[in-house]
């Protein structure tokens, strides 16, 4: 691409919202404008503003001498030693030298001078009292197991850099849910008090159960003669395993209650109900016995399981 | 790691374009602390800084008086923001943990 293309598609006097007959101190003011509108040091970090910048000043260079105005406005641009277009030594934003903590920010951390406090050292009210004022709440997130928001559970944790809590997780606590730790967040200003700490909680899901309100669901298989003999099958609670009894004819989706096995309230101190959903499984693979046995049965019990959704 | 690298006056004149008035004002108006005090040499932060300070003036119209505010307050920012970004990172350190 012709590096001239780009040039001669900007356009200079838009930049700097200026008409074509604007004069050269009208250029130097726009540019003065824009320029502490959107100088880089004063917005640090802004990659918005910084690419405005460099229009800014490719339209300022374009413009800023009656000379260069002309060749301009004649189309014939021609790219010039020292210009912003170029590349060679180019001085650094100032922000660009302190990311990370340079020499001047770190003053600040020398002088022992809260950022605050250098503001306001020398601020007195009307009845010559102190700046005080509290400090900020800060926020964490923190992942729980799925069993310990249901049954509740004591946990240690660590706010940086290194200070140990024990957190006692609420049983039936939900996602979304914040723990408060008052007095743990930012230190307050003069006699100002620390501020609060707060955790949100992110309930781990679990790979079997799911919430629903107080109760738990988990979906069971069960096999062919499980579900037309019925029989004793062993399920995954929480705690324990718990022996369910299947009663014969059980279908898919049919639903047995398991008392007491749900999620805790710690209030009333009961739990909610543990629902089974069953799911009849047929083997992988049918073998002929059971074919020929199915067709003769088949011949003398006709059923319809779609009866109830016939048009 | 690379040594930093000190410019003496005239160099910073030279490379940087700047201003050697601009250069000795800014060091007696303690608007810069030079890198190397007894050598007067400077480095890539103060070379931005004065760089900073010469469109502060020429660019922007700021006058004498208003130039040590205007550099206070832009230390105050970066230095929020170094704290921001060190608070962001204690943050995520907390996101990873599990108990």
């Amino acid at each position: 691409m012709n590096p001239m293309q780009g040039i001669m598609a900007f356009d200079p006097y838009a930049v700097l919202k200026i008409s074509k007959t604007a004069t050269q101190g009208d250029i130097k003011n726009a540019y003065r404008k824009l320029a502490k509108k959107y100088h880089p040091d004063l917005n640090p970090g802004n990659s918005k503003v910084a690419k405005k910048f460099v229009e800014i000043n490719k339209a300022k260079y374009l413009l800023e001498t009656p000379e260069k105005r002309e060749k301009f406005d004649r189309g014939e641009f021609e790219r010039a030693e020292g210009s912003p277009f170029e590349s060679g030594t180019q001085t650094p934003f100032y922000h660009e030298t302190q990311k990370g903590g340079g020499r001047y920010t770190f003053s600040f951390e020398e002088t022992g001078n809260d950022i605050f406090e250098s503001l306001f050292k020398n601020y007195k009210t009307g009845e010559n009292r102190e700046f005080n004022a509290s400090g900020g709440d800060q926020y964490y997130r923190m992942e729980v197991e799925f069993k310990d928001t249901i049954l509740g559970a004591a946990r240690e944790i660590t706010f940086p850099p290194n200070k140990k809590f024990k957190v006692k997780i609420p049983a039936g606590i939900e996602s979304g849910k914040k723990l408060r730790f008052a007095g743990e967040g930012s230190p307050g200003l003069g006699k100002g008090n620390a501020g609060d700490s707060y955790i949100e909680i992110q309930v781990k899901p679990s790979p079997v159960f799911r919430r629903v309100g107080d109760d738990l669901e988990m979906e069971l298989a069960i096999s062919l003669s499980e579900a037309v003999l019925g029989g004793d099958v062993e399920i995954l609670s929480l705690e324990k395993p718990i022996k369910l009894k299947v009663p014969p004819g059980a279908n898919t989706g049919q639903r047995l209650r398991v008392k007491s096995k749900g999620v805790m309230d710690p209030a009333l101190k009961t739990r909610g109900n543990l629902i089974v959903i069953l799911k009849v499984v047929l083997p992988l693979k049918i073998d002929p016995e059971l074919k020929e046995m199915i067709q003769q049965w088949s011949q003398n019990h006709i059923y319809n399981p779609r009866e109830e959704f016939k048009g | 790691m690379a040594k930093e690298q000190y410019f003496k006056i005239t160099e910073v004149v030279e490379y940087f374009s700047i201003k050697k008035t601009l250069i000795i004002q800014s060091i007696e108006q303690k608007w810069i602390d030079p890198a190397d005090p007894e050598t007067q040499k400077l480095d890539r932060e103060d070379i931005a800084r004065i760089n900073l300070i010469q469109e502060l003036q020429d660019d922007m119209g700021v006058n004498d008086e208003a130039v040590p505010i205007i550099l206070h307050l832009v230390d105050q920012i970066n230095y929020l923001r170094l704290k921001m970004e060190t608070q962001k990172a204690n943050v995520k350190i907390k996101n990873d943990f599990k108990p």
